[in-house]
């Protein structure tokens, strides 16, 4: 019996060791530094990559020795942090630079859990350190890309604006200067031409000028500079205005623009805003709509009113749904449409700051429905006074 | 200047803006001064006797701005009457012709309508 409790013994120590073996073995190999702790935080152990990290012998780290290679900016939260994880049981993280045996920091994500004994006292903590450096560097990089763009977007769209004046102030003037629509023209071909020369020119210099607008609305969305000025006004009579400035733009490509029930819809919008919000639905609907009707509906749900546009174009793929509200994107490749892919994203952030949304319900081959809700009022309930008739707001 | 309630100062330090504008107001029937910058502005302002009836003013210039032109010409008693439209590419040129006390903004590029539309209003 006793001869067997032995043998039994051996076998369990036998055991014991291999899976301390094979733990120093894992230990030792994952790219973490790693350390535990006893119940009151005193480090008794670290792995080979801690040392090897901070170029620092286990005599030195063992306890609280680990400050030493803390940044003096970070220690002192660190060390509380982790003291109130110690006190209240609650697994640990926390994210701070350490020094290298180069004597260079890198940052590090850092977790600790408790292990706890079969009565569920804390014993242990086990904790690892992982190197972010490599993530927070890119992520730096693409913040200072983003801004950069932003910044570019601003300056361009202020540098374009200038010329762009001259240009649409001398064609206006021209305009002025040839007199009257082409079908006054005498029968002289010559005028003719002129008018219908200074017509496309006309045309394509306001085109420009919206595409420029386009730009300057999205650095203002990104500088949160976009304000809204709330005023009442009649849905109806914007919407049936921007039908009636879109009749040419429509007939152009074929399309017939149908605006079916006429319900009078009034309330507290920016109108302006809002006449370019249906402005951007309605031209994609002609751009995209491969000449087959648009309808333009109109209905009020509750305290909301609700704008559809709807084309029989290719439609947007499910998985687009949501992508097409983004900056610079678009549901259609780039190669058949033109555009910046700024239209639907000024539409949802002009939607979002009014207190509504925005959504389309298409499939391929099916068309698209753009869907605006829209409260009746949509001014901020603020007390303040100043921020009763505008709002500002950021992405 | 024969007529000052129809007189209109430009201030802008684009030739061709400068000059675009001019022509536009010349063309409806408005005598039309020009400045390339904010000093000279004020120094024409205060040399004559019958000052204009409007001031379009750009933002961004050389020399002196047009923020810094507005300030000057808050102060100056006989120059601070003269209603001030600011004509600016700014983003927020509407914001800063709040701060600024203007009397309108345009935003570049301005359409005719909206030009003859202010110049109208105000003079």
């Amino acid at each position: 019996m006793a001869q067997l409790d032995v043998t039994e013994r051996l076998a369990v120590e036998r055991q014991l060791h291999e899976s301390e073996l094979r733990f120093r073995m894992l230990a030792d190999n994952i790219p973490q530094l790693a350390w535990m702790t006893d119940a009151t935080g005193y480090i008794f152990w670290y792995n080979q990559r801690w040392f090897e990290y901070t170029g620092r012998t286990h005599d030195e780290m063992k306890g609280w020795g680990w400050q030493s290679v803390h940044h003096p900016d970070h220690v002192e939260r660190v060390t509380e942090r982790f003291k109130t994880s110690l006190l209240s049981g609650d697994p640990w993280e926390d994210t701070f630079p350490l020094r290298g045996a180069d004597g260079r920091y890198r940052w590090f994500l850092s977790r600790a859990q408790p292990i706890r004994d079969e009565r569920g006292e804390i014993v242990r903590w086990f904790g690892t350190n992982t190197d972010i450096t490599a993530q927070r560097e890119s992520e730096q990089v693409l913040r200072n890309a983003i801004s950069l763009r932003d910044d570019f977007l601003a300056v361009a769209s202020h540098e374009l604006r200038t010329p762009l004046m001259t240009l649409g102030l001398q064609l206006e003037m021209l305009e002025r200067t040839v007199g009257g629509p082409l079908d006054d023209a005498p029968d002289d071909p010559a005028p003719r031409q002129v008018r219908k020369r200074l017509d496309v020119s006309l045309r394509q210099t306001r085109r420009l000028a919206r595409l420029v607008e386009g730009l300057l609305d999205v650095s203002r969305i990104a500088s949160g500079q976009l304000v809204l000025r709330f005023e009442r006004c009649n849905l109806m009579t914007i919407l049936e205005e921007v039908v009636e400035r879109h009749s040419e733009l429509a007939s152009r490509s074929g399309t017939e623009v149908r605006l079916f029930a006429r319900p009078q819809v009034e309330g507290w919008w920016d109108c302006s805003r809002i006449e370019q919000v249906v402005t951007n639905l309605l031209t994609n609907a002609i751009k995209y709509g491969r000449g087959a009707p648009v309808d333009i509906s109109l209905a009020v749900h509750g305290d909301q009113a609700e704008i559809t546009v709807r084309d029989r174009g290719e439609g947007v793929a499910d998985e687009d749904h949501e992508r097409i509200f983004e900056r610079f994107e678009r549901a259609a490749p780039t190669r058949h449409y033109g555009g910046l892919g700024l239209g639907l994203f000024i539409v949802d952030q002009i939607i979002e700051a009014h207190g509504g949304k925005v959504r389309v319900e298409s499939s391929i081959g099916q068309g698209a429905s753009f869907i605006v809700e829209l409260p009746l009022d949509s001014r901020p309930v603020d007390i303040d006074e100043t921020a009763s008739h505008s709002r500002r707001f950021s992405p | 200047m024969s007529d000052p309630r129809r007189t209109i100062l430009v201030v802008d330090d684009d030739d061709d803006v400068r000059e675009t504008v001019v022509d536009a107001l010349s063309l409806e029937g408005y005598h039309v001064i020009a400045a390339p910058n904010g000093l000279r502005a004020l120094e024409m302002l205060r040399a004559t006797d019958s000052p204009p009836a409007l001031i379009l003013l750009d933002l961004m210039m050389p020399v002196m701005d047009g923020e810094e032109f507005r300030r000057l010409q808050l102060k100056d008693t006989e120059l601070a009457r003269i209603p001030v439209v600011i004509v600016s590419a700014h983003a927020s040129s509407e914001m800063i012709s709040a701060e600024l006390q203007a009397d309108g903004y345009l935003r570049k590029p301005v359409e005719l309508l909206r030009l003859y539309d202010i110049a109208h209003k105000l003079t």
